[in-house]
């Protein structure tokens, strides 16, 4: 008998083709699935036989030879069949719903999650190594972080992770990020980075108030059909990530209004100066100079663009978002913009200086570059490690064409050491160009002396050897040719040094938008140095012998050769860049001064004491710049309505501009808020991004419509010293993100919600007297850390209340007749924690409810007298030496621990003995 | 697919002109919008299917199709018809002023790029040619509407310019009033109004509607290029400066919609 028979031929050929069918309807589907269910998704074609079968060899091997050491910080995710089979049935809408999942803690329980793939790209799910989004529970949040992301790489798993690392310590906003080993039941997924998602908790955690937070995305299956993909050129194409709760969701008019000023900005000087108060120099400066030292082009004009609009602050903030590390020695233009905001951007010489600044302090030589990679030197070790068990970095061939010699993880480890490097070449190769002598020359005659520049060092520390000194004479530089000194001309501060004339300015040459080839990408990358003439008049004749000049970076000195001192005139963006001088003649108002429509006023302003500010309906003042209001006893200063019953807007103070202002004795009264020049104003009197204010005696009365008397948000320093408030519409003094706050002698009467209301904010309150209130005396949320000194609060709804990880210290404090004396509880669960009031020397009395202290916060009570009955329950603490009645004598002298540092800040200390308020 | 499927789309409904014809393309046009949201030729076929038969529904797809792109003058032509059908007036206005004031974004064609790769109302270019052949393209983004602007374009390098090409990566119906140009050079400064040069277009028709400007119509839904040329000698210069408003003509002899 044969031993093969020809219906055993058969039946193997049947089974062989059975396969083959199988096998290739299998790598058909996935073909599909990757190519053809999205639009514009782009990926090579795939080997998926060869793949599969390199992934199972690389499995079977990783089973018997290797180690269980830890390496990287390990992250174990535990995904039920059923959930990682639903989030593929119906691809890509499927991967984008939430499934229930299990994270191991720290602590080895299961804690339960939601998971969903993340990405559009198929390279996030079709693989064995997929990108996840895990949301917590919100009482499980830790680090004010709900969501992470455990992200694919496109290449090499720590190119993402490195560049991330390099925002957050060149000081951009970028989410915080972490290489680990990703286990998904108990199987190792390879190396991946964690990061926290883009929401409003990371703004949170940024230090911003909850702001819009957009996305511009023009790409993959986020790319809108027919439409031009020019992200700054069309609001249409963004979406939100995170809302500004105090506006719709629908309502883009922040990132319209941003849009629409940057193409106003071309072609208009004040639409510029608006555009930069949104753009401001030292944020978008230092995100030009990270993509510039090792950060990359990623976020370019049609996709990865991330961008928060802060409408208390008016500025726009770039997002280092989906960048990837770029090293090796950089060649090209340093003025190469990836989209339209940098590249008007790079047309300005303050800009431009302030980005080569910016790249020279991270890679001169002791830069801070050094301490980065100091930081990143002990990764290799615990990388190698989690590389060998990272079979998965195998779709990174296939995916993205990654060198097969990095499936080794001997040398993908190298490579990482080898990346750090490059970024080191990058640094030297910036440094030694920003280093080199500016390319400049001179030519003088009669009054006049003309600099040309060319290319891309700036040019400073003029000192000009001249034949006469005794006199020194005026300059001015003359930007419009006509010799003439005119608005457009900036006078150049000039003094007389050991060895001559010295000229305060810095000069760069023109920057413009001009390419030789027409694609691709004219509109937004093209900005090229230009050979310029800046033409110097002096207010007499000069005959200069020599100039030397300086390399403003380095500080080093050189001889200006003399020359033909060639070029074009500088352009409307360009001129000479001189620090910044307070003017000698500040705008005073004084009399009766009245305002018709919004104005903002960019120059000191001193108002004398007596004056009446008459202010229309609806109109505000914006104040950029320094404010003196120097109001007395006799003579405050008014600023009154000019219709009764017709509100105006408000007065604000905004930006750095506005440091050391002072208000005094002036009564405010009739006013609103609004919302003027991209800025949100919602208290009468505002003060907005601003430190070292100072408002004594003021009287606010008759605020209408919007919420606060007075609003500070992103202020520093801020004393108000025998303010009056009466009657506020809603809260009477509102702060946000705010430090350093010192009230003293503050009376607040009447609110129609909290006296006091205090969001992420350190205050000093002492001597003050806060009643009738609404709502709350003093309302304490969200990381707060408030000392409340010798102090009335009385008659309110609630006395004061504190919540979310807040701290509210009493001292010295009565409260009375309030419907509730205390309270704390958890409000935002972004906060992780109620809030704990501390008080201590302090007399609670009144007919309602005490304390009312809920799950999560807790209440302390030193050396005071506590109402009707002694305090008790687990979320108390009350210490022995209280007392029942209303006793004003403290048990002893001392304060117990744990006192705020802030008690050293008091103006007034007072008297241990006595508990409640001391006379 | 999508792309396709959107071409297809477009040459059938580019023929539509009968009641019947629209009424049939409006199921299949409703699960077009439905399936991709934000396709704003969908929005705009599908107030373009409705205002006949109801207006009201015609106007919610308006609004996102000009949300998507506010520049596109399709979206207001097609509000403007479903203002009139409902008789409301002060809507058509609201249209047109809208329309007259809007520049974000623009259409991009399927097939090929233009000049910045799509269109709109913003980006300018001026084209030289420097003696050794060298080609040079300089930006300005900054097209404003409505307002007498000086477009500046900053050469990188002093050119000799024996004419004036300059590119707009515009949309049709965009009124061009041509002031003046100013040619700066190392040495000289030239002026050229109206009288001075001879201005020709792509797409445009050229009226002469004072001493002192030059209306160019531009009609194409493509880039537009305006040619000056001068007699005299070329000048050498490194910026040139073109006094111009931008204007779009109108949809109606509505009031509120007559340019």
């Amino acid at each position: 008998m044969p031993l093969f028979r020809k219906q055993y031929w058969f039946l193997i050929l049947g089974i062989a083709l059975l396969a083959l069918f199988t096998g290739g309807g299998a790598v058909l589907q996935k073909d599909w699935q990757v190519a053809h269910r999205s639009h514009s998704v782009h990926l090579p074609s795939i080997d998926w036989v060869e793949y599969h079968a390199r992934l199972f060899f690389a499995e079977t091997k990783r089973t018997l030879f290797v180690s269980r050491k830890i390496g990287l910080p390990q992250v174990r995710l535990y995904v039920p069949e059923r959930a990682q089979i639903a989030l593929l049935s119906d691809i890509p809408v499927s991967t984008k719903k939430w499934r229930k999942a299990f994270l191991q803690t720290i602590d080895g329980a299961l804690q339960p999650v939601k998971v969903r793939s993340r990405g559009d790209n198929p390279v996030n799910w079709i693989f064995g190594k997929k990108s996840w989004r895990v949301k917590a529970r919100k009482k499980d949040v830790k680090d004010g972080v709900r969501t992470r992301e455990y992200v694919v790489p496109q290449g090499l798993p720590w190119t993402e992770f490195v560049a991330s690392l390099q925002a957050v310590r060149m000081g951009l906003l970028a989410p915080r990020a972490r290489l680990v080993e990703l286990f998904v039941n108990d199987e190792s997924s390879g190396v991946y980075m964690e990061r926290e998602r883009l929401d409003e908790s990371f703004l949170r955690n940024a230090g911003l108030m909850p702001v819009n937070l957009y996305k511009g995305e023009q790409f993959n299956l986020e790319a809108k059909e027919r439409i031009d993909g020019s992200l700054f050129n069309n609001p249409g194409l963004w979406s939100k990530i995170s809302v500004f709760n105090q506006k719709p969701e629908s309502d883009f008019s922040d990132l319209a209004q941003f849009i629409d000023g940057l193409r106003r900005a071309e072609v208009s000087t004040s639409a510029l100066q608006q555009f930069k108060d949104s753009a401001p120099i030292e944020i978008w400066s230092k995100f030009a100079a990270f993509q510039l030292v090792g950060g990359g082009f990623h976020n370019d004009w049609i996709h990865n663009l991330r961008v928060a609009i802060d409408p208390w602050t008016g500025y726009s903030h770039p997002i280092a978002y989906d960048v990837g590390v770029t090293g090796g020695p950089y060649e090209g233009p340093l003025e190469f913009s990836t989209h339209d905001v940098l590249r008007l951007l790079n047309m300005q010489p303050e800009f431009v200086l302030a980005k080569y600044r910016e790249i020279y302090k991270w890679v001169s030589a002791n830069g801070s570059i050094t301490d980065f990679l100091e930081e990143l030197k002990a990764v290799p070790v615990a990388l190698r490690t989690s590389l060998e068990r990272d079979i998965h970095i195998l779709q990174e061939v296939y995916a993205y064409r990654l060198d097969r010699k990095f499936l080794d993880p001997d040398i993908a480890a190298q490579q990482f050491a080898d990346d750090l490097s490059s970024l080191t070449v990058r640094a030297n190769s910036l440094r030694e160009r920003l280093s080199g002598r500016p390319s400049a020359e001179w030519q003088s005659s009669e009054n006049r002396l003309s600099i040309s520049i060319d290319g891309e060092i700036p040019l400073g520390g003029l000192t000009l050897e001249l034949e006469e000194l005794e006199n020194v004479p005026t300059v001015f530089a003359d930007l419009d040719g006509d010799r003439k000194f005119g608005a457009r001309d900036v006078a150049i501060p000039s003094e007389r040094v050991t060895g001559g004339l010295r000229l305060d300015a810095i000069f760069l040459a023109d920057r413009v938008p001009a390419a030789t080839r027409l694609r691709p990408y004219l509109n937004h990358r093209n900005v090229k140095v230009r050979e310029t003439k800046f033409e110097l008049i002096f207010s007499r004749r000069i005959d200069v012998r020599e100039i030397r000049a300086a390399n403003p970076l380095t500080g080093v000195n050189f001889v200006l050769p003399k020359g033909e001192a060639a070029g074009a005139l500088p352009t409307r963006f360009n001129r000479p860049l001189v620090s910044r001088v307070e003017s000698e003649t500040p705008i005073l108002w004084s009399g009766t001064v009245r305002i018709r429509e919004n104005r903002i006023l960019r120059d000191p302003v001193r108002i004398a004491a007596g004056t009446r500010i008459v202010v229309a309906p609806g109109a505000s003042l914006m104040f950029r710049g320094k404010l003196e209001i120097s109001g007395t006893e006799g003579e405050p200063v008014e600023i009154v309505a000019q219709v009764e019953d017709r509100p105006w807007g408000a007065i604000s103070l905004v930006g750095p501009g506005t440091s050391g202002s002072s208000l005094k004795h002036v009564r405010i009264s009739g006013g609103s808020g609004g919302e003027l020049f991209g800025i949100r104003v919602i208290g009468m009197l505002s003060i907005h991004n601003t430190s070292d204010i100072l408002l004594d005696n003021l009287h606010l009365s008759g605020n209408s419509d919007y919420d606060d008397m007075i609003h500070i948000v992103y202020g520093t320093n801020v004393r108000l010293v025998d303010c009056t408030l009466v009657k506020p519409k809603a809260d009477g003094i509102d702060m946000d993100i705010s430090k350093a706050i010192h009230a003293v002698g503050l009376k607040v009467s009447g609110a129609g919600n909290d006296a006091i209301d205090l969001m992420s904010t350190e205050a000093l309150i002492e001597g003050s007297t806060l009643s009738i209130s609404k709502d709350k005396g003093v309302s304490a949320g969200e990381k707060s850390t408030v000392l409340v000194v010798n102090t009335l609060v009385e008659k309110n709804a609630i006395g004061v209340e504190s919540k979310d990880g807040s701290l509210l210290q009493m001292l010295h404090t009565t409260f009375d007749a309030n419907a509730v004396n205390v309270s704390a509880y958890k409000k935002n669960w972004r906060y992780g924690a109620g809030g704990s009031v501390d008080i201590r020397k302090s007399i609670v009395m009144g007919k309602g409810v005490s304390y009312r202290i809920k799950k999560g916060s807790s209440l302390s009570i030193y050396d005071s007298a506590v109402g009707s009955e002694l305090p008790t329950g687990k979320r108390i603490v009350s210490f022995p030496n209280n007392s029942i009645a209303r006793d004003s004598d403290a048990s002893g002298l001392d304060y117990g621990a744990g006192l705020s540092p802030m008690f050293s800040r008091l103006r007034t200390k007072p008297d241990p003995r006595i508990r409640g308020v001391t006379p | 697919m999508v792309p396709g499927l959107v071409e297809a789309f477009e040459l059938v409904v580019r023929q539509a002109r009968a009641d019947s014809e629209f009424e049939l393309l409006k199921p299949v046009l409703e699960r077009l919008v439905e399936v991709e949201p934000d396709l704003y030729l969908g929005r705009i076929w599908m107030a373009r299917t409705l205002w006949r038969v109801d207006p009201a529904a015609a106007l919610v797809h308006l609004e996102k199709a000009i949300k998507l792109v506010s520049a596109d003058e399709r979206a207001y032509r097609e509000g403007l018809e479903a203002s009139l059908q409902l008789g409301d007036m002060g809507l058509a206005g609201k249209y047109c002023n809208l329309y007259r004031a809007a520049q974000f974004g623009g259409p991009l064609p399927r097939s090929y790029y233009n000049i910045f790769r799509g269109t709109g109302l913003r980006r300018l270019l001026l084209y030289a040619k420097t003696r050794s052949d060298k080609e040079i393209f300089v930006a300005n983004s900054g097209l404003d509407l409505d307002r007498r602007r000086t477009y500046v374009f900053e050469l990188p390098e002093p050119i000799q310019l024996d004419m004036l090409r300059l590119q707009l990566g515009t949309l049709p119906g965009l009124r061009i009033r041509f002031h003046e140009v100013l040619i700066v050079g190392p040495k000289q400064r030239t002026r050229l109004g109206p009288s001075d040069v001879v201005v020709t277009s792509r797409t445009g028709y050229v009226q002469r509607t004072s001493e002192d400007s030059l209306d160019i119509l531009s009609v194409g839904s493509d880039d537009e290029e305006l040619l000056f040329r001068f007699g005299g000698d070329a000048p050498i210069a490194n910026r040139v400066a073109f006094d111009i408003t931008f204007s779009r003509l109108g949809l109606s002899n509505i009031p509120a919609c007559l340019s």
